[in-house]
């Protein structure tokens, strides 16, 4: 099974590389943000599985031909008492490897669920404490501070919070719309969209591709619930709500601290203001690609092929 | 009978707006419209107490409560939480909570005016533009 783990390992950094900055750069994303993001997840699983799978079939190649039957005569060999099953020390360093990479991806993503899940709860719970439930919509609180200020708390029971300053600074339908927007964010669970992208940046922070792929997914998430507002409120509302909060916001950034994913306020006021048109063939095509590497990189360990 | 998460609001309220640390028995009797027995009130400062939101002291015979901290310190917190994204932590940060609009600079905001005054052209009746 060399010649299939080449090929992975190949389609891992095709995949990390090239692609995930092409897609990074790529203008349609705009049109059809959230098979942008089915692409991204798709990209995110294939090149994690890609490269684990290259790893451990090199490793346990001398062993069979597929890697359910190179663990099958593994697991005969320590039967018979042989622990490493006679491979030799390089191809058991790229299967203790594969166990490595495999650990630490999993266990960072782990580690960030339960801080992610913790720091929530206790904002939630000081939340619930302090602030007034929002009269015109209870699910949503209001907190005393003159910061013209919304976002989401997400999580099981997510809350949507909005600042004295805010409600001052927007008239009620602005309002609506910014709650369309949060309300979005949290049936959505957008939070479970970008976790694993920002657990892996955290482990992997000499990828760059990584965290382009954790900025791109930000900005797209915020385009796909400014969509699903706009089901319920006029586009032009959320895109004045949008540059009234974003005008109000200036100050608050200190000098070179713009991140990335921040500076698409403007993009995405005026994507509402002239929508760009919607794609159903980029859309399919996205679709489809992203189902087939994840098939790929999932299924290439487990089969036989005739090389 | 309220919800839990109804009565420790209550009952933060009326420490927040006590002078100084009180018994159960004063809290109980702020809030003697909801009849609550003197257990209850002892029951939820207690789990106030074990989230670090009410701190205990002894005074002679009798317990007195008071917040570990003011309403607009927990609200300046909060916002703390929200605002930092150029903190260290800003990863971490963002994973937590999602903002409705992130920091701009001074070029985006003046071209946010500029792209509010188009929205708001295309929509009678809205607020006029905060001009400065």
């Amino acid at each position: 099974m060399i010649a299939p783990a080449i090929f992975l390992g190949m389609l891992a950094v095709v995949l990390v590389l090239p692609a995930a900055h092409w897609l990074a750069a790529a203008r349609w994303t705009v049109r059809e943000p959230r098979a942008a993001l089915v692409l991204w997840q798709g990209l995110g699983l294939a090149s994690g599985l890609a490269a684990l799978g290259a790893v451990l079939m090199l490793g346990l190649s001398p062993l069979g031909s597929t890697v359910g039957q190179a663990a099958g005569a593994w697991l005969v060999a320590v039967g018979h008492g042989d622990l490493t099953a006679r491979l030799d020390p390089i191809h058991l360093l790229l299967v203790s490897l594969a166990v490595v990479l495999f650990s630490r991806l999993v266990g960072v993503l782990l580690m960030s669920i339960v801080r992610t899940a913790r720091t929530r709860q206790r904002h939630r719970e000081v939340v619930d404490l302090v602030g007034v439930p929002y009269e015109r919509d209870r699910s949503t609180t209001v907190l005393d501070h003159p910061d013209a200020v919304a976002y989401c708390c997400p999580g099981v029971r997510g809350r949507v919070v909005l600042t004295a300053g805010a409600m001052e600074l927007l008239d009620t339908d602005e309002l609506d719309a910014v709650l369309l927007h949060e309300h979005a964010h949290l049936s959505e669970r957008h939070d479970l969209v970008v976790l694993p992208f920002n657990a892996w940046t955290a482990a992997l922070p000499w990828l760059s591709a990584v965290r382009s792929a954790g900025s791109a997914v930000r900005r797209l998430v915020e385009m796909v619930a400014d969509d699903r507002a706009c089901f319920g409120c006029e586009r032009h509302v959320l895109a004045a709500a949008l540059a009234r909060l974003g005008s109000a916001a200036r100050g608050s950034a200190p000098a070179g601290s713009l991140a990335v994913a921040e500076a698409a306020v403007l993009d995405r006021v005026h994507r509402l203001l002239t929508p760009p048109g919607r794609s159903p063939l980029i859309r399919r095509f996205a679709y489809l690609a992203a189902a087939l590497m994840v098939a790929l990189a999932m299924l290439l360990p487990w089969v036989a092929l005739p090389l | 009978m309220l919800r839990l998460g109804e009565l420790e609001r209550a009952v933060m309220d009326v420490l927040w707006s006590a002078p100084g640390p009180v018994t159960a028995r004063v809290v109980s009797d702020a809030l003697s419209d909801r009849s609550l027995a003197l257990t209850t009130v002892l029951t939820v400062l207690s789990r106030l107490e074990a989230k670090g939101y009410v701190s205990r002291m002894r005074d002679g015979r009798a317990h007195h409560y008071a917040a570990t901290a003011t309403r607009e310190e927990h609200v300046a917190g909060l916002m703390h939480e929200v605002l930092d994204t150029a903190g260290e932590s800003s990863d971490d940060r963002s994973a937590v909570l999602a903002r409705f609009v992130g920091q701009v600079s001074r070029e985006e905001a003046e071209a946010l005016q500029t792209a509010l005054a188009e929205a708001l052209r295309r929509r009678p009746g809205g607020r006029e533009v905060p001009t400065e």
